[in-house]
């Protein structure tokens, strides 16, 4: 058991294992990992209340900069991009777009978007 | 009735669609040969839930309405992209100089999963400021010295609304 900043926690494989044996040695250790577990439950609840992609690569970017954010947000527009190409992106009630095909799907036929405001 | 020619779906068999496909379950009615139809959607799990309405008069082509969120209060002042009309946001969803719609097409198979393709591009847009879904816009002609050009005459936001 964890009690404030020392103690053991023992490892599921291995007997007599303790994930946490250094931070008796060094109590520092102990409350960086308490103040980087918070700021991840934090960061990660904020993710959560996020509505809109355009909102979640903002709070990615705030979290964990915004090159990985982009990467990881332009990775999800490439995969829709290419399964609109190859005519295999679907659309649903539950999940919206979704690549393949599902009960209750509909295809996303090819299309132009047109207009003006380009 | 041209032989040969399929002739267009009755705005009764649209509604009956709209309907009953998932994608696009809502609300609406039917009166003198013009479908109003609202439904909501959200383009994935981490978006939005946009509320949209479509109208059609028989044999004219479909429009496609954002009535919720503001677009324009998302976007910030900024000119969005594919659209027609600015208030409320008419989305540009297909070239109307194509057989991408017809009026023999279903509504729900075209333009439902097409607005989620938009609303998709368009949040994306909103972070990133590049449109990646693609498009075309009509040509801009210009005054030039007498002749006149065709400015837009495809264009749906002309004046005109096509007739397919």
């Amino acid at each position: 058991m964890v009690h404030g900043s020392s103690g053991t926690l023992p490892g599921i494989l291995t007997a007599g294992e303790n994930f946490c044996e250094k931070w008796n040695r060094d109590s520092r250790r102990a409350q960086a990992f308490f103040a980087w577990h918070a700021k991840a439950v934090s960061d990660l609840s904020t993710l959560a209340t996020a509505h809109g992609l355009d909102e979640v690569r903002r709070l990615l970017a705030r979290v964990f900069g915004q090159m990985p954010a982009n990467k990881a947000m332009d990775c999800l527009t490439e995969r829709v991009g290419a399964a609109r190409t190859t005519n295999r992106l679907s659309v649903t009630r539950p999940a919206g777009l979704i690549v393949g095909t599902a009960n209750e799907a509909t295809l996303v036929r090819a299309n132009t978007f047109f207009g003006k405001d380009c | 009735m041209i032989i040969g020619q399929r002739k267009s779906l009755p705005m009764a068999q649209h509604y009956v669609n709209l309907k009953s496909n998932r994608v696009s379950a809502g609300d609406g009615h039917l009166r003198r040969g013009r479908l109003e139809w609202s439904y909501e959607t959200s383009p994935s799990p981490l978006s939005r839930v946009y509320g949209i309405r479509i109208e059609m008069q028989q044999d004219l082509s479909p429009e496609v309405f954002v009535e919720t969120p503001d677009l324009h209060l998302l976007a910030e002042g900024r000119r969005l992209p594919h659209v027609y009309q600015r208030n409320p946001v008419r989305l540009c969803l297909y070239h109307p100089g194509t057989t991408e719609w017809r009026p023999w097409m279903r509504l729900d198979q075209t333009v439902v999963p097409w607005t989620s393709l938009w609303l998709f591009y368009f949040e994306d847009w909103l972070a990133s400021g590049e449109w990646k879904g693609g498009g075309e816009h009509p040509p801009e002609t210009r005054y030039d010295g007498g002749n006149v050009g065709s400015r837009a005459a495809a264009h749906p936001d002309s004046g005109e609304r096509s007739r397919a």
